[in-house]
């Protein structure tokens, strides 16, 4: 028997409604598409994912104080990726269900080093050589795809290093600034981004070089230098566009995808097409032709959701990594060390500009760079590394949450001795 | 199930789909506003959260008169300019004068920025010092500028042990083995004036039969001759200098 205050409490969780929604979301949906087929996958897809997402945001808050807000967006966008990939191709839909599962476990073990590690001095050190070792295997071993070399296959296995250096960048940069160490992250940073541009991966390096300078901005307020950094930036731009055919020919597609529609600007061409034709509700789920877009599953997976749902639910999404960018801002600013700080602000900043990069290049709002979606997009390294990311952040905010306790037991004792 | 009956179930799902998308919007951003209220409610009740402790101003300006308590966070930067964690609006202090961070089982730990000094229990700190070997403890004194601030640190921080700045006094003693022949006499037992005979303590004194009520002075009670006792030691910092207006103390006054 709960008493009332219990029951109040039972009545106004905010998480009830919206995980409630979550699941119903995913329920009904891949029960439709299993109406198409008949197919048991989508069945099960129908009873798995949502029983996920329930196992995603009931059962970690047991573990630690999680952030619930931030599990159930992750996971909504997670398994939104499963969905839309289900429909457009059910053998990338399977992968990146297991991919979902293997984040949901690597998230767990970030938040847990979050918490436990209190002196990264020593693998901060350990870190930095062995993650310029793995940016610069693809340069080795690594193939040429679409211009850029930044994958490396072991077996049937791709992985692609820069998806997981981010995460040891946040840590090495978050690490010196709140030390007051200015030449070993630079070092670092400038190693990273001189490997990315020998693999010519600039999306990926517009990143690293975008959150670097903000996060130097978070730390020092020095806006002079981070003017510097800035003026450097355009001029290494200009200089890749001057070095690089395939920069060139992507900022003139940008300028006007139309003048080589069924070349060079196919792609953006058919992402505008798509958005365009699933209006403000979508053609439908299951319908419409979302593979004619050349790669739909990764670059261009936010105008297969427009088409798919619709121009509204596609403000709902971008509305949904609005929130997760708020609420990590407000957790960065809520820690109690600069160390914590600056990584909670280094992921967010990581999820919010690699988003703002790929669909301002989707919507033709800015050149068109190869990265992924977080969460969204189908890939393993992509979608492990960002969970990892919102691991970081919700380790930093379960240790504000544990602080705040902590204060609260310490004003409650101190009023207690008040009275005595 | 046929084609067109599926097409005719997914065009109407459609709007199923962006009714739940909204409300889930709608419920994050509801959620967003309700944690932002609890927090800003429970943070009213715990004013100290995230503090360590308080600068208390020994010696200040008219913008910060002696006396002000100035809240400390875990980590930041002290300076003269509004968005300074810890601000300081005296003369010599720099517009972001010396980052600070608590470090566990040291103390407060002061890092001055570039070409900026401090003084920290009479140790001088610049941007070149170690100055992980001089944190501030309970009780510890800085200063910066003109302005000088004393440490309170709130209990139950770890910090090491130093014993903190506090003015000579010398001890009396009261053993009664010990003989004021037997000791070294102390700076104002020097003093050509007056020289005091420490009471003994063996030595019982009588007890009034009553108790003496002041009397007030006249040509019948004459004052009692007072002996010079030197006066006690007090904080004694170097003068305030006095500096020009330049212009960052002109915006200072501006904001």
């Amino acid at each position: 028997m709960r008493n009332d205050q219990q029951e109040r409490t039972f009545r106004r969780d905010p998480g009830k409604l919206l995980s409630s929604a979550v699941m119903l979301f995913y329920f009904s949906a891949f029960l439709l598409l299993w109406l198409k087929d008949f197919a048991w996958q989508a069945a099960a897809l129908a009873v798995a994912v949502p029983a996920m997402i329930w196992l995603g945001v009931n059962f970690l808050p047991h573990l630690f104080p999680a952030d619930k807000l931030l599990l159930s967006l992750t996971n909504f966008l997670c398994a939104l990726g499963v969905l839309v990939l289900y429909a457009t191709n059910p053998a990338y839909a399977y992968q990146q269900a297991v991919y979902y599962g293997v984040g949901l476990v690597a998230m767990v073990v970030c938040i847990y080093l979050v918490r436990i590690i209190r002196h990264w001095r020593i693998p901060v050190y350990l870190l930095m050589p062995v993650s310029l070792a793995l940016l610069a295997l693809p340069l080795i071993i690594g193939r040429e795809t679409n211009g850029a070399k930044n994958w490396f296959y072991v077996g049937s296995l791709s992985v692609q290093p820069s998806e997981i250096v981010k995460l040891s960048l946040l840590l090495i940069i978050s690490h010196f600034m709140s030390r007051r160490k200015f030449l070993p992250w630079l070092i670092f940073a400038v190693g990273c981004l001189g490997l990315l541009m020998l693999q010519k991966d600039l999306g990926t390096a517009l990143m690293y070089y975008g959150v670097t300078l903000m996060l130097y901005y978070a730390s020092s307020s020095n806006l002079l230098l981070t003017g510097i950094g800035l003026a450097g930036g355009a001029g290494a731009a200009v200089l890749g566009y001057k070095m690089f055919a395939h920069v060139k020919r992507r900022v003139a597609i940008w300028q006007n995808p139309w003048s080589d529609y069924d070349n060079a600007g196919y792609q953006l061409v058919q992402g505008l097409m798509a958005i365009a034709s699933g209006g403000l509700f979508g053609v439908g789920l299951g319908l419409g032709s979302p593979r004619t877009i050349p790669v739909y599953h990764t670059d261009f997976i936010f105008a297969v959701i427009c088409e798919q749902f619709g121009v509204i639910f596609g403000l709902c999404v971008l509305l949904m990594y609005v929130a997760i960018i708020w609420r990590g801002a407000t957790t960065a600013m809520a820690a109690r060390t600069s160390f914590h700080g600056l990584l909670a602000m280094g992921a967010t900043l990581m999820i919010g500009l690699q988003t703002f990069v790929i669909i301002g290049g989707v919507i033709k709002l800015i050149p068109l760079t190869g990265v992924t979606m977080p969460f969204v997009s189908y890939g393993g390294t992509s979608l492990v590394s960002s969970m990892c990311l919102i691991g970081l952040l919700q380790g930093v905010a379960s240790l504000n949450e544990d602080d705040l306790n902590e204060d609260t037991r310490l004003a409650m004792l101190g009023s207690e001795e008040g009275m005595r | 199930m046929p084609e067109n009956v599926y097409e005719i179930v997914s065009l109407g799902m459609r709007y199923w789909f962006a009714f739940l998308g909204l409300l889930i919007v709608w419920r994050a951003f509801s959620w967003l506003r309700k944690d932002r209220r609890a927090k800003h409610r429970r943070l009213k009740h715990l004013p100290d959260a995230g503090m360590i402790g308080e600068m208390v101003v020994l010696q200040g300006s008219d913008e910060l008169p002696e006396g002000t308590v100035i809240p400390v966070p875990r980590a930041g930067v002290l300076g003269f300019v509004r968005t300074c964690d810890v601000v300081v609006p005296v003369d010599g202090v720099a517009a972001r004068h010396v980052d600070f961070v608590f470090q566990d089982g040291k103390g407060l730990l002061l890092f001055p920025l570039h070409k900026q000094r401090c003084i920290v229990d009479d140790t001088e700190l610049t941007h070149r010092s170690k100055t992980k070997k001089f944190p501030m403890c309970h009780g510890s004194r800085l200063q910066v500028g003109d302005a000088v601030l004393r440490l309170r640190l709130f209990a139950g921080l770890d910090t090491e042990y130093r014993p903190t700045y506090a003015p000579y006094q010398p001890e009396q003693s009261w053993w009664p083995e010990q003989y004021p022949e037997e000791n070294q006499p102390a700076p104002w037992q020097n003093s050509p004036y007056v020289y005091q005979q420490p009471a003994n303590p063996w030595q019982q004194e009588e007890q009034p039969f009553y108790e003496e009520q002041p009397q007030e002075e006249s040509w019948l009670n004459p004052p009692v001759y007072q002996p010079w006792q030197p006066p006690q030691q007090q904080d004694v910092f170097p003068p305030a200098q006095p500096r020009q207006q330049t212009r960052r103390r002109r915006r200072y006054h501006e904001e």
